[in-house]
This record gives C-alpha cells, structure tokens and sequence, in this order.
C-alpha cells in the first residue's frame, strides 16, 4: 500500500482542525488561515521594509511617498491597464527564446533514457507496472522541475545582462505583464513538454507491459465428471474443467483454469492476469495481460484502535514508524484480547451496494502490516480474525462470527464478505444466518473489527489499510492526475524561479530557487532541526552543538558538541543570538514556502490507487494561491528595481 | 533609406517656447556599490527643458553623463535626486512610454528573432491590432532598407544593420518624442548620412528629437541645440548657431581691391557706407567648442552654464 499518510480530508486541511488548533503551533493551521496569514505579510511587511530600505537612501517623507505612490499606481495604473496581448507577446517571446535556445533537449533525454529504460529496469520484479509507472513518473517530474528553474531563473538576469530589457520596458508595459508573461511563456514549454512526455510515457509502459504467452500443451489437464462408481464410462463424459500452464515468457508464467465452457483466467502473476479461451479446434488462446493499469478507488472508513482492555488508543508503537500508523497485539493463550482495529464504513446501502451488481457480497482488501516478535512459521502469514458488527450500541453482540485470514506483509488480501453471514445468535434470515444489510447495516454504517489471533505477533494498522473496493476509477484519469500534480509543482517551481530572478542574478536566482524547493520539500524535517536547534537540551529530538555559525566554529576550534564553547562569554551569546536568528528565519520559511511532498502522486499511479479528489481540490487551491502570491511578489520586486544597473 | 516620407521645408513646424517635453529638475543620479556607499556622482542637478519640435543633442565625453541622462529620462533609472518630467510626468510612470521611441546605445534586440518578428513584437507590446503591425512592419523595414534581409535571424545581422532595425523598432508606435542613444555610431558614412537625414526627416514631421552623441560631425549637421556634459555636470547650453558664433569678433572677406581701396573701403567701413561682401563673426567649428570647454572645464572644475 503507498498511501503512506492519513486520508486527506479537504475541509480539515483548509480550515485546519478545531480540536487541535493552537495559534502558536502553525503546523495545526489549516490552509486558509495561514494563506491569509502569508497575503498580510506580503500586504503589510512588504511594503513596510521597502519603507525602511528606501528611507535610509531617501529619507522617511520621500521613502514613504515612494512606497504609497508605487501601491497607488498599482491599483490606479496597472490593474486596469492590464493588457493580455502584452502578456501574450512576453510569453510568446518566452518559447521562442526556450526553443531556440534549444531547450527541448530535455525532452531529447527523456526519450533516450526511455529507450534505454529496459537495460537498467528490474524487469524480474514481482510489480513490473510499479516499476516502470515510478520511472517514468519520477523522470518526468524530475526533468520538467530541472527545465522549469533553469528557464525561469535566468530568464530576466539575462535579459538585464544583454540589456534586451531595456528596449522591451521603454515600451508601454507593465512589470505585471512581464512577470506573468514570463510565468505563462514558460508553463506553456513546461505544459507542452508535459504533455509529449505523459504520452510517450503511457505508450512506453502499456507497450513495454504487454506480451502475450502461448499454452504449453503437455501441462493442461482435463477433468471430466466421473461415472458412479460401479458403472461403466459413459462415452459422452461431462467436461468440468480444464487447468494448465502458459509459456514462459518475461520471467513469469501463469497457471489458468477454465470452465465447461471453455473460457478462463489465469492466476494473478506480477500483477496482471490474462483471459484463457479454448476454441472449437482445441487450441488456445490467451489474451493481452489485464489487471495491472488500474486505480483502485477505495471505499474507505474510519478507524478506531482499541487496546487489550479495551481502551480506544493510538496503538502500540513498535519503533519507527509513521505516526500515524499503529499496531494490535495478538491475544494470550487462553484469554481473549479486546484489542482490536475497528473500522467504520458509512453509506452501506441496497443503492450503493446492489446485489445484483455485487452477487457474492461485499469486495473487502486489506494490507496489514505484520510485526513479528519472533519468528513462528516463517512460510505462513499471521493469523486474523474479522468479525463484521452492527454499530448500534443497542444491537450490541450482533455480530457475524469470526471469518480467519492469514496476513502477510505487503500482501494485499482481497476477499468478499457474502450477504448471508454464520452466527451464534439469528438475525432476519433466520437461527444461525444474519443478513448483512438487513442485520448488520445501521444507519449506512457498518464495523468490521480486525484482531490479531497469533498470541505476541502484532498487526500494523492504519486508515487507508481496509477498504471496500466498490470498483475502479479509469487508470488513465488518474495518470493524467497524476501528471496535473506535476504540472502544478512546474508552476510553482516556474512562478518561484520568475520571482528571484527579478532581483537576483541568474545563478543566484536559480540557486534561491533550489533552495525553496528543498526547503519547501523537506519543510517538516528541517523545522524539526530548527526547533531542535531552538530548544536545545530539553527538547525532543534536541540538536547538539548549536546553529551554523556556532557549529562551524565549534568543527573549526575541534570543540566537543557537548561543552560550552571555549570562546568569550559575550561572542558566544552574540553567536547564540545569531543562529537562534537563522534559525527562527528558516522555521519560517518551512511555512511561508509550498509543500511539495503534497504534490507527490507518483505512487498513487505505481501503486495502482485512485489519487483523492481532496487531494487534487488541495493541490489546486494551494497552486493558484502561491502562484497569485508569487506573482505579485515578483511585480512588485520588478516594479521597484532600477532595470539598467 | 528612401526619402519618400519627405515634406517641403515649408511644412516645418517652428520650435516654440511654450511646448516643453522634457523637463529636468536638479536632476542627479549617484551610482552607489552594494554597501551603499557613493561609487560616482554620473550626473549634477542637470536643469533642461526640451522644447517640442527641436532636435536637441546631449553632447559629452565618455562617461559624462549622456547615458545616465537618457536612462532617467526612460524610467530604467531612479533619480537619486531632483526630477525628470516627460510629457509632464514622472519619467517613471509608464504610460509616457506610449509616445516614445528609443533606440538605445547598442541595438539591444533579441538575437534569436528576426527583422519582422522584432517589429512585429514590439508593436504588441503597444497593444496594437494584427493589421496595424503588419503595416507598420512593412512601412519600417522598407524606410530603413532591411527588406532583403527581413526575415533573417538578428544574429545574422552586422553591426549597420542591427543600428536600422533598431530604430525601426524605435519608430514602430510613430513617437512624439525620439531618444536616440549614439544614433550614428557604428555606421559607414553612408549610413551616417542616411540616419542624419532620417533624423532631420523626423524633426520635419514634428517630432521632438533628443540625441546623444560624440561624434561633433553629427551633432553639428542636425542639432538646433546642444548641451555639453563633461563630468555630470552641464557646461554649456543653447543654439548650435550661436554657440559657434564668436561674437565678440567681426570678419570681412572681399576680393580684388588694390591697397587704396582697402584704404577707402576701411574708411567706407568707418562711415558705414559702401559695398561689402561679406561682414561676418567667424565660427569656430563644433570641435574647437567642444575641446575649449573640456579643456576648460578640468582647468576649472565646477563652473557650469550660464556662470561666466
């Protein structure tokens, strides 16, 4: 299972969580606030430090009339003339230069390492489609973030530095026009770049995924039904069904099964199956692979953990792990454990779940992890038990009986939970039988509770790991999902590179650029450094030896990171003051800057789950506020620079 | 270039007082390095106003302050102190910029792009509609004689040509006012001629011309006034005529008199009678005035114009 976070849920992650909102802790902000939060900055602190710098050149009274008309004519001036076609012929401007600058190379390397992809892919893999999506993905993202800084980062330094500038500002336009012309010159490379590469991609992993195979003769077995004992063969025997083995062919073989009829499956082998026909002639035929460029669009509940006494809990922490996955411990010999993984499913209804369209009952997965405190029978998996429960509390003990699984890490299990359940106690159906919808359905909702039966082995849990599977989104959709979110980070990456550039020198602007980027990446882990930093001693997860400067002269002067530093008590606090400085700026800065792990949908596609629509609403509303917060930024920077240095 | 925009000198238009375009007050700019400390004073409390009609040239050494000036003048610098006004707005505000034309120092065009893509960029950047630019293109490439080259890429171009192209581009909005940053440097003396006249043209239409330049030759040729920087300090101001005109200093050539007549004619002279052929205050050329002030100038640092 990829999904390696909680599943977003919109709302929450917009408005932020009422229960554990803390003013001080920006981590427990939702979306909006802290984006109001970033406009005031840039509202308010941006204009006032502009005050500050321009005063100590100008003096207070002229730094201020600089600073209110540069605001005024914002409004008055540029907003309203506005000119698209300006915009456009910047942009325009913009791709001829990519192009004829021969940026496409980048799209040459894409294909030349496509090409070569087979020599350095593990094509033996269990999940090749895993393997091949990632690549492909992970290449395509990697490549148009790399085109995207170069271009956007040396886009207008070089247009200063060949002062091509100046006869492009002594026209009527406007630093917004140029900033967004940039912008949008520049996403159309990238979007174009894109989209070839998204199309050759998805040609290259279909193709490089298909084959076929053939049956091997020697191997099919044919059962036929068999004569009452005692009594002759009859010559027409019934056929039941046919078994045997494909072909070997790219490192794998299946085993099928047919029916009387002739047609059949094989068994799932590297994530695909093939459908198995026999023809009049008695010959075979086996189809294209199927079952491996899906997306799954799970159903999924809310979890509950509770602990051997029965205690909701956040489940036990076997080491390191995500926070937000816990595990149950099995039972003792002899004594029945409380603990217990239950999870909720809403909207179980006849409309949602018709039984015609679902005859066997409802399609349950479930990918547990499993953790061992010693070793057992290796070969098997972990014992389980799922009991399918009615949420009423009035209900209470109508429950089906135990159904056992066997887990193994990694493993999904997908199974079918029928519509008529075994029970100690009756339902609907009658002694013995409940009905599943009629008996165990309260209110849409219904419980299923995983325990753990092997005494001291542990079942790892999470939200996204039991899910019902009601059936699949188009995988196409989602690989263009998948792509939007790339497209997005592009954007970002773009709007970011346009806005340094502004003010920076191209190396410098792509270097400031990289820097968001890793920072924006990385945000919770280097907040957790600053923090450590900050804090020092008592905090968790403190950070010995001080900030960059403190640590620079500790390696310096070989101190130990332990000791005080062997330097003047009032240089050490002014280093003290200064890094906590750093520190706080950079803390900062893991706020202000745009997550980009939100954007990272690789493994949705790998892994063959349908991306949330939450998160595709999040990414887009994340992308269009920094993008207007940037570019305005960047107008601004623009607007107040002198262009001929 | 062809001469087909010409009009009868009748036509033109007489500069008047009145109409100022440009207008600057204690215009100063300091260049200061990343610490902000003073690196060099390029320009002094410059006081001009240029008048509409005239073909006003801005003459100095290197690094006197020309550049500077026409830079403040376009909004690409800031004024460190006092004010430039362009059609009687801050030189920063951008809407001025829709009845300018300016053909910088160097042709800074885009390489990649060629003669007609150039022009028909920069027409955009006025908002203008398809048809407009695809007729103000063909108009400039024909008047600036790039025809047979119009569709080739601008890294292609020599130096001449880019000079052409760059100030069709300058032209492509027909301007009110024309700032021409060393309008001639870099052409072959046809060239030069051809530009001088395309100037003098303009200046016909009733256009508002300011150069800058140190070649004295062509500032001489079309220049109705002239300022002289050295320094970033302004030195002297006003007619090219009058400039030149010594005037303290009255010459008489004539031809064919006897040394009585010469007698008598000093005599007639005295009694201001007779026929003269010519009476007249000799002139210096443009570049013995240019020389002097220099010269003078770093003799006496820090007298400006008008302070005898």
């Amino acid at each position: 299972m990829a999904l390696e976070r909680g599943i977003p849920d919109f709302w929450i992650w917009l408005l932020g969580n009422a229960e554990r909102f803390n003013i001080l802790n920006p981590t427990t902000w939702g979306f909006l606030l802290g984006a109001v939060v970033i406009c005031l900055l840039l509202l308010v602190i941006a204009p006032f430090i502009c005050f500050l710098v321009a005063s100590l050149q100008y003096g207070p009274s002229e730094a201020f009339y600089y600073v209110a008309r540069a605001l005024f004519s914002a409004v008055t001036e540029d907003l309203p003339r506005f000119s698209p076609r300006r915009t456009w012929a910047i942009a325009r401007l913009a791709i001829q230069e990519a192009i004829r600058n021969r940026v496409l190379v980048g799209f040459g390397v894409f294909v030349l390492l496509l090409l070569f992809a087979g020599l350095f892919l593990d094509v033996n893999n269990n999940n090749p489609t895993r393997v091949y999506l990632s690549v492909v993905l992970w290449s395509t993202n990697l490549l148009v973030i790399l085109m995207a800084l170069f271009l956007s980062a040396f886009s207008i330094p070089n247009d200063i530095k060949n002062r091509t500038i100046y006869t492009v500002v002594t026209k009527p336009v406007r630093a917004s026009e140029i900033v967004l012309g940039r912008i949008v010159g520049f996403a159309t490379v990238g979007t174009a770049m894109l989209v070839f590469m998204g199309v050759v991609s998805y040609f290259f992993v279909s193709r490089s995924l298909d084959h076929g195979h053939q049956v091997e003769a020697d191997t099919v077995k044919e059962e036929y039904e068999k004569a009452p004992e005692g009594q002759p063969a009859p010559a027409q025997r019934k056929l039941l069904r046919i078994s045997g083995e494909t072909t070997f062919d790219r490192h794998h073989r299946h085993t099928f099964e047919l029916g009387p009829d002739g047609k059949g499956k094989t068994n799932v082998v590297q994530g695909h199956w093939h459908e198995v026909q026999r023809t009049a002639e008695g010959k075979y035929i086996v189809g294209p692979p199927q079952g491996h460029l899906i997306a799954k669009a799970p159903h999924y509940g809310k979890l509950v953990i509770y602990d051997r006494d029965g205690k909701v809990t956040k489940g036990i922490n076997v080491g390191n792990e995500w926070e937000y996955r816990g595990y149950i411990a099995g039972g003792t010999p002899g004594v029945q454990t409380k603990a217990a993984a239950v999870w909720t499913f809403s909207g179980i209804t006849p409309e949602n779940y018709p039984p015609d369209k679902y005859p066997s009952g409802l399609p349950l997965e479930l990918t547990l992890r499993v953790f061992r405190s010693f070793k057992g029978q290796i070969e098997r998996g972990v014992l389980g038990e799922m009991v399918i429960r009615n949420p009423n509390p009035e209900a209470r003990g109508l429950a089906s009986g135990p159904i056992l699984f066997e887990s193994k890490e990694f493993v999904t299990d997908s199974r079918t939970i029928p519509w008529k359940l075994n029970s100690e106690r009756g339902g609907e159906a009658g002694r013995g039988e409940l009905d599943l919808m009629k008996d165990l359905v309260h209110e849409g909702q219904i419980e299923v509770a995983i325990r753990c039966v092997d005494p001291a082995q542990y079942f790892g849990v999470a939200e996204p790991d039991v899910y019902l599977r009601p059936g699949d989104a188009s995988f196409e959709m989602n690989f263009f999902k998948s792509y939007l979110s790339i497209w997005l980070q592009m954007l970002l990456v773009t709007a970011f590179g346009v806005m340094f550039s502004t003010f920076l020198s191209g190396p410098v602007a792509l270097l400031a650029s990289l820097s968001a980027i890793v920072l924006g990446f990385f945000g919770s882990d280097v907040r957790a450094v600053t923090l450590g930093v900050l804090y020092g001693g008592e905090a968790q997860g403190a950070q010995y030896g001080g900030g960059p400067i403190e640590s620079f002269i500790r390696i310096i002067m070989q101190n130990n990171v332990m000791t005080e530093m062997e330097i003047n008590s009032i240089l050490s606090t002014i280093i003290k003051v200064l890094d906590g400085g750093l520190m706080c700026t950079l803390y900062a800065a893991t706020y202000v800057l745009p997550d980009y792990t939100q954007f990272d949908t690789a493994g949705f596609v790998a892994d063959g789950y349908n991306i949330f629509g939450a998160l595709v609403a999040e990414q887009l509303l994340m992308g269009l506020v920094y993008f207007t917060a940037v570019t305005i930024t960047a107008y601004f920077f623009l607007k107040t620079r002198e262009v001929a240095a | 270039m062809t001469t087909q925009l010409e009009q009868p000198p009748a036509a033109r238009p007489v500069p008047s007082a009145s109409d100022v375009i440009i207008e600057t007050r204690n215009l100063t700019k300091v260049y200061r390095d990343f610490w902000g400390r003073q690196k060099v004073r390029a320009l002094n409390a410059l006081d001009l106003q240029i008048r509409r009609g005239e073909i006003f040239g801005l003459l100095g050494p290197n690094g006197s302050g020309k550049s500077t000036t026409i830079k403040l003048l376009l909004g690409l610098l800031f004024p460190t102190g006092g004010q430039a006004l362009v059609f009687g707005k801050e030189a920063t505000e951008v809407t001025k910029n829709e009845r300018i034309g300016y053909l910088p120092e160097e042709s800074y065009l885009y390489k990649f792009l060629n003669a007609e893509e150039t022009l028909d960029f920069y027409g955009r950047l006025f908002d203008m509609s398809a048809e407009v630019r695809k007729r103000r293109t063909d108009e400039l490439i024909e008047m600036v004689g790039l025809n047979w080259a119009r569709r080739r890429q601008l890294r292609e171009y020599s130096k001449g040509m880019t000079r052409r192209i760059g100030l069709a581009q300058a032209l492509i909005n027909n301007p009110d006012l024309i700032l021409l940053d060393e309008p001639t440097s870099g052409l072959d003396p046809i060239g030069t001629r051809e530009m001088k006249d395309l100037i003098l043209k303009l200046r016909d239409q009733g256009k508002t011309i300011l150069m800058s330049s140190h070649l004295l030759p062509d500032v001489q040729d079309v220049c109705d006034r002239i300022a002289i920087l050295h320094q970033g300090e302004l030195k002297e101001l006003g007619r090219v005529d009058e400039l030149l005109t010594v005037q303290d200093v009255t010459q008489v050539r004539a031809r064919g008199l006897s040394k009585a007549a010469e007698e008598e004619i000093r005599a007639v002279i005295a009694r201001h009678q007779g026929e003269l052929l010519a009476v007249e205050n000799p002139t210096l050329s443009l570049e013995e005035l240019f020389l002097n002030i220099v010269r003078d100038s770093e003799a006496r640092p820090g007298r400006r114009a008008g302070q005898n």
